[in-house]
């Protein structure tokens, strides 16, 4: 009888864990879910034109316009970096740009022309990578590349 | 063997070093300060009334934030000068440093002792800051100095990478080094309560990056910026690397290596779980 009792309880605990990880993982997927729709929902950035999207990139004391850039996998990106201020450099944190050397510094009303291509689907961070002031840890966006 | 553990410690830390500058833009080597005329007369006037000298700096480092001046090469000797308010945050100054010929002949000053130098100097600066900073009890020795450090805690959360070190020479007792970060957002506006468990967050880190997480990794809770995140770690295909997920909105908060060291044995038990009106909608979607 004993045996029986404890048989069930080992049964019943194994059932509910399981339960419970099916449950977390549920809920894990809907976040995903949201978070992928949410950059879904946003417009992509620039203009496509001769099979290039071409974004103009702003930098200023401490932002960066558009906020979020957004592409399609695959597409030919061509980014036009300005700077409104004074010297900003450009890096999207994980992505290596051909031609291009994040220690570049961009001066006020210079252009810089970048080229690649967005292989891979993601989220990245667009970051200032030349000391601009005080808030320069803020210049961070966001480089979005949509399935 | 002692000088290769040294090298080996030394190429562990540029390792750690570069990944940082690459990975975060917030430390940068050699800067221009010229884009702006009064902030950098305001940081060399700074450094040099700490140092004592008139001595132009020779360079400028970016070290999160707060900008090292540099009054020899090699990271000798620097102020490090927060530019929002231009008080010193922060120096090393190796020239304090025992000297080789002295080291043989001198006994070393016990941990406690050191800890007593450290202890009587983090005293001095203002409550508000001390409140906030804990003693992690690991010092560690390298190459005869003692290095003690403070965190920055929240609701009993560690606040990554935002610390307080002290530096002392094992042999002559000499404040070599100290640095207090600054801290990004006040106590007040840091949220400290996750509206999404352990376990979820453990979840959307596998499944983000379709990869099993480390068996025995526990995950922690951390202040990352100003909201809680969960961290994980997960086994990529080639070595495993960690993932911070929002505690808030379960996106994710960044991969790879840890936003700053933490300290060994680190744990969050019993984290009280909330959950917002914004997730309980995204689990009944």
């Amino acid at each position: 009888m004993m045996k029986k009792i404890l048989l069930i309880l080992v049964v019943a605990l194994f059932v509910s864990s399981c339960s419970s990880q099916d449950q977390d993982a549920s809920k894990a997927k809907k976040i995903i879910d949201y978070h992928k729709k949410k950059f879904d929902s946003l417009p992509l950035s620039g203009r496509v034109a001769d099979g290039v999207r071409e974004i103009e990139v702003k930098g200023s004391q401490y932002e960066w316009q558009p906020e979020n850039i957004v592409v399609k996998k695959g597409e030919k990106i061509r980014l036009i970096v300005t700077s409104l201020d004074v010297p900003h450099g450009f890096e999207i944190e994980g992505i290596i740009i051909p031609n291009w050397n994040v220690d570049n510094l961009i001066k006020k009303n210079e252009k810089a022309v970048l080229e690649f291509t967005a292989d891979e689907a993601g989220v990245w961070d667009t970051v200032c990578t030349g000391y601009c002031g005080p808030g320069h840890g803020t210049m961070k966006k966001k480089f979005i590349v949509r399935e | 063997m002692r000088k290769s553990f040294f090298i080996l410690i030394f190429l562990l830390f540029l390792f750690s070093f570069i990944a940082a500058v690459y990975a975060h833009s917030l430390y940068l080597f050699n800067i221009s300060l010229d884009f702006d005329k009064g902030l950098k007369s305001n940081v060399i006037i700074a450094a040099q009334k700490f140092a004592n000298t008139s001595k132009e700096p020779v360079s400028f480092d970016l070290d999160k934030g707060l900008i090292m001046a540099h009054f020899e090469p090699d990271q000798r000797n620097y102020a490090e000068i927060n530019p929002l308010n231009y008080e010193v945050y922060g120096m090393r100054n190796e020239n304090l440093k025992h000297q080789i010929v002295p080291q043989s002949a001198a006994s070393k000053m016990p941990k406690q002792e050191g800890y007593e130098t450290a202890k009587r100097f983090f005293e001095k600066f203002p409550a508000n800051v001390k409140s906030e900073l804990k003693y992690g009890a690991d010092v560690s020795e390298v190459d005869g100095t003692y290095f003690y450090k403070w965190n920055r805690y929240v609701d009993g959360i560690i606040v990554a990478d935002e610390s307080f070190f002290v530096n002392v020479d094992a042999y002559n007792g000499n404040i070599i080094a100290w640095r207090l970060s600054i801290f990004d957002y006040p106590k007040e506006s840091i949220k400290t309560v996750p509206a999404i468990s352990a376990n979820v967050a453990k979840k959307v880190a596998e499944l983000s990056f379709n990869a099993p997480s480390v068996q025995n990794f526990e995950p922690y809770l951390i202040i990352y910026t100003k909201e809680p995140v969960w961290v994980s770690k997960i086994q990529g295909q080639l070595y495993p690397y960690y993932i911070g997920v929002n505690g808030i909105d379960g996106s994710i908060a960044f991969t790879g290596t840890l936003p700053g060291e933490i300290p060994d044995g680190y744990k969050t038990e019993n984290v009280k779980v909330v959950e917002t009106e914004l997730i309980k909608q995204i689990y009944s979607s």
